[in-house]
């Protein structure tokens, strides 16, 4: 899998919708959405991918992501990360499965109520008919390159629909947060987390202490 | 180094995570107190210092030293309501909100005001709230800051707040130092994650401290869902027991019995209870006027390093434009510094890819600016709604109106101008469609042409008042000034919910000096009758 980061040319109007259609769509909460989640498809192609054993691995401990939203995530991560993305694969896929871990358990946390609105997200994505509708891709989410994740974002970002827009944030902060979120991902750039000499001289960095809540 | 929680749970405070609970189980008390944020553990001290059997119930988890790694994904997911993604209904107005031991207190950046004169005349004249005057508030005022070290902070404020200084001097705007509540702050600039070192004096290491010691129990993971009414009086409070982490319901109820009841759920949750519960409002004033104090911002690059994310996150600020119009005109906004983290930008600001990357790169050389906006003061600025979703859970409609926008569109011109003098190389709104900006003249053009639709540009709150708003008259309020609900006889609502419009600078000692005002009195009438 390549992830070329040339913004390719693409073109407006593949992403534009109507009116109508996106009433059709019906988005977030529709008839699409409660059959697309009974569609759930599992991607073999993922399991094949050498890259992405790791993510595979740590897909045991999830307590929110499925496979296919995994797929999802790691597709759209390099777009979401632009010009800081790391150039070595090694990196990529490390960077990768910390970032679906931290997606998992931001999400995990955000409540009853939005844990539902993105699960109605991920499924409109999910499912090819309202995918193509509302990103304009007709590739699977394991075979697009960031260019065209960026070119769909791109288009729900400045969209005149502010339901696009909305889900554009809400998948942007989510995706950018579970990648930033991380020391590691920002050292180079200036920050590396707590300065090292309050590490060092605070309890709470040192032996684990005995929960006592209770 | 010895921490007060750890040392009170092994001397025995009673401390009870609801999940360890069975269900349908009944907890008894003089005074349950919902909420155990500034007006709740602020309420809890005063009342189980005059005696009273007091149990505080808190929907988070007791979180405290051990928990605070300074991680953004840790305190963000676990301190905020909504794991930080709370927004008002039409996703416009990011809110932030303390859901754990200690409240917004835990998380807040420690910026200390007293409540504006202007703003308590305002509700002196508009909600019959004589007794509100700064005159009689100062003593209650003086307690708090007296009991919560709250002190003018004397370090040189970090680059980040320099900068702010630096622009409104050089503009000849005032400026003016912050004051803070803190003992022995160690200047880091983590306060947002929960303070690390505990020089924060929040109520998770004060007022709660306090009750505890005075023989208050503490009940954690507890939702209240609703009051169960008897004649005009509250017969029991209904719990939802969420899991060990206050994540999840686990779909056990505990009933909780008092003689009488304090709401301090805040501004957006104590409405909450009251709709869940079907209280009566008669004159349709529950959940309405609740008030954020909307914020908008703006980012510069600047020549030399700012490092956003550290030293205390706020130690200048600038009234200049606060009353700009008087106080009931064009709304008027406070400007301040904000911290910025990798994460919090990331989140915050709905940016991807290269603008997102670049964005973060340029983050140590970023100042980053805010204007708070004093909404509820002008009739176009009735404030927004608290509602309940199909689910329970609340939500808050704000509509965004033409009367905020000239707010927003102002703010960002004073906030690029005070960056541009200052000496920024670029400034940038935060907002989807602004651009770097090389110069003010090319700002203050740009800014006039912003898109100001839907969405557009980003904002947030970190305070959410009213919505139970008091007044002498019943007819514009949902309780008195006493804090006491007008139609229930055996409950308050002490908190921030009670005020009748924003307050013009960070909130916390308005809320501090309010409960103990309301705390004490409500002490007095139960001690009297």
């Amino acid at each position: 899998m390549k992830f070329p980061l040339t913004q390719k040319g693409l073109k407006k109007s593949q992403n534009e919708l109507s009116r109508r259609q996106l009433i059709k769509t019906g988005l977030f909460g529709s008839v699409i959405l409660t059959v697309s989640s009974g569609a759930a498809v599992f991607s073999p192609s993922l399991l094949a991918d050498e890259k992405l054993r790791s993510a595979d691995s740590a897909r045991q401990s999830y307590q929110f992501l499925e496979d296919k939203d995994v797929t999802l995530i790691t597709a759209l991560l390099p777009a979401i990360i632009g010009s800081n993305w790391p150039e070595n694969t090694e990196h990529q896929t490390l960077a990768t499965s910390a970032a679906l871990i931290s997606a998992d358990q931001f999400i995990f946390r955000l409540g009853d109520f939005n844990k539902g609105e993105i699960r109605k997200l991920f499924d409109l994505l999910h499912f090819t008919p309202s995918r193509i509708l509302v990103t304009g891709i007709w590739a699977k989410w394991e075979d697009i390159t960031p260019a065209q994740a960026q070119g769909f974002l791109q288009s729900w970002k400045t969209s005149r629909f502010s339901l696009l827009t909305g889900a554009h944030n809400a998948l942007s902060d989510i995706l950018a947060f579970s990648w930033y979120s991380n020391p590691k991902n920002t050292a180079h750039l200036g920050y590396s987390g707590p300065p090292q000499f309050v590490v060092n001289s605070l309890p709470q960095f040192k032996t684990p202490i005995t929960e006592g809540d209770t | 180094m010895s921490d007060i929680i750890q040392n009170g749970l092994d001397k025995g405070w009673k401390v009870t995570s609801a999940d360890t609970l069975e269900d349908k189980s009944t907890i008894e008390a003089d005074v349950a107190i919902i909420g155990t944020g500034a007006g709740g553990a602020t309420s809890a001290e005063f009342l189980s210092k005059a005696g009273f059997k007091v149990l505080l119930i808190e929907e988070g988890k007791l979180r405290y030293q051990k928990d605070f790694k300074m991680n953004e994904l840790e305190a963000f997911s676990t301190l905020y309501q909504e794991a930080t993604s709370r927004k008002t209904s039409d996703a416009a107005i990011n809110i932030y909100q303390g859901r754990t031991v200690g409240g917004s207190t835990t998380v807040n950046w420690t910026s200390t005001f007293r409540t504006p004169e202007k703003t308590l005349d305002f509700w002196a004249s508009e909600y019959g709230l004589s007794d509100y005057t700064s005159a009689k508030m100062a003593h209650w005022f003086k307690d708090r800051e007296q009991a919560l070290n709250m002190s003018p902070w004397l370090v040189p404020p970090n680059a980040n707040n320099s900068t702010l200084k630096q622009g409104c001097d050089s503009l000849g705007w005032s400026s003016h130092t912050m004051v803070r509540n803190v003992k022995g702050c160690w200047n880091l600039g983590y306060c947002g994650f929960g303070c690390p070192t505990n020089a924060k004096q929040s109520m998770l290491v004060t007022s709660i401290p306090s009750a505890l010691d005075n023989n208050a129990s503490l009940l954690t993971c507890a939702r209240a869902e609703r009051f169960h009414f008897k004649g005009d009086k509250v017969s029991h409070l209904e719990c939802q027991a969420l899991d060990s982490e206050a994540f999840e319901t686990t779909g056990k109820s505990i009933t909780v019995k008092a003689k009488h009841f304090v709401l301090s759920a805040g501004a957006i949750g104590s409405p909450a209870v009251l709709l869940r519960s079907d209280a009566p409002d008669p004159h349709n004033t529950l959940g309405k006027r609740t008030f954020l104090h909307p914020v908008n911002s703006c980012s510069a690059t600047m020549p030399n390093e700012i490092r956003p994310y550290e030293g205390a996150p706020q130690s200048v600020y600038s009234d200049q434009f606060l009353w700009r119009d008087g106080v009931a005109g064009e709304i008027g906004f406070k400007l301040e510094a904000s911290p910025a983290f990798p994460g919090g930008i990331a989140a915050q600001e709905a940016l991807f890819g290269d603008a997102l990357a670049k964005r973060i790169a340029s983050l140590a050389h970023t100042q980053s600016m805010i204007s708070l906006l004093r909404d509820g003061f002008n009739e176009e600025s009735p404030g927004g709604e608290v509602i309940l979703r199909s689910d329970g859970s609340p939500a808050l409609d704000y509509p965004i109106n033409e009367y905020l926008i000239s707010g927003f569109v102002q703010s960002y011109l004073a906030m690029a101008e005070a960056q541009f003098a200052a000496g920024a190389k670029t400034v940038t709104a935060v907002h989807h469609d602004a651009k770097d900006w090389k110069s003010w003249t090319e700002a203050k053009k740009a800014i006039k042409e912003l898109p100001m639709g839907p969405l557009r540009a980003a904002l947030f709150s970190a305070h959410v008042m009213g919505g139970c708003g008091m007044g002498s008259d019943p007819k514009q309020s949902v309780v008195n000034g006493h804090g006491e609900h007008h139609q229930i006889e055996n409950l308050n609502v002490i908190d921030g919910a009670c005020f009748p419009t924003s307050i013009g600078a960070n909130p916390q000692l308005s809320i501090y000096g309010l409960a103990a005002k309301q705390a004490t009195q409500l002490a007095t009438r139960l001690k009297f009758g």
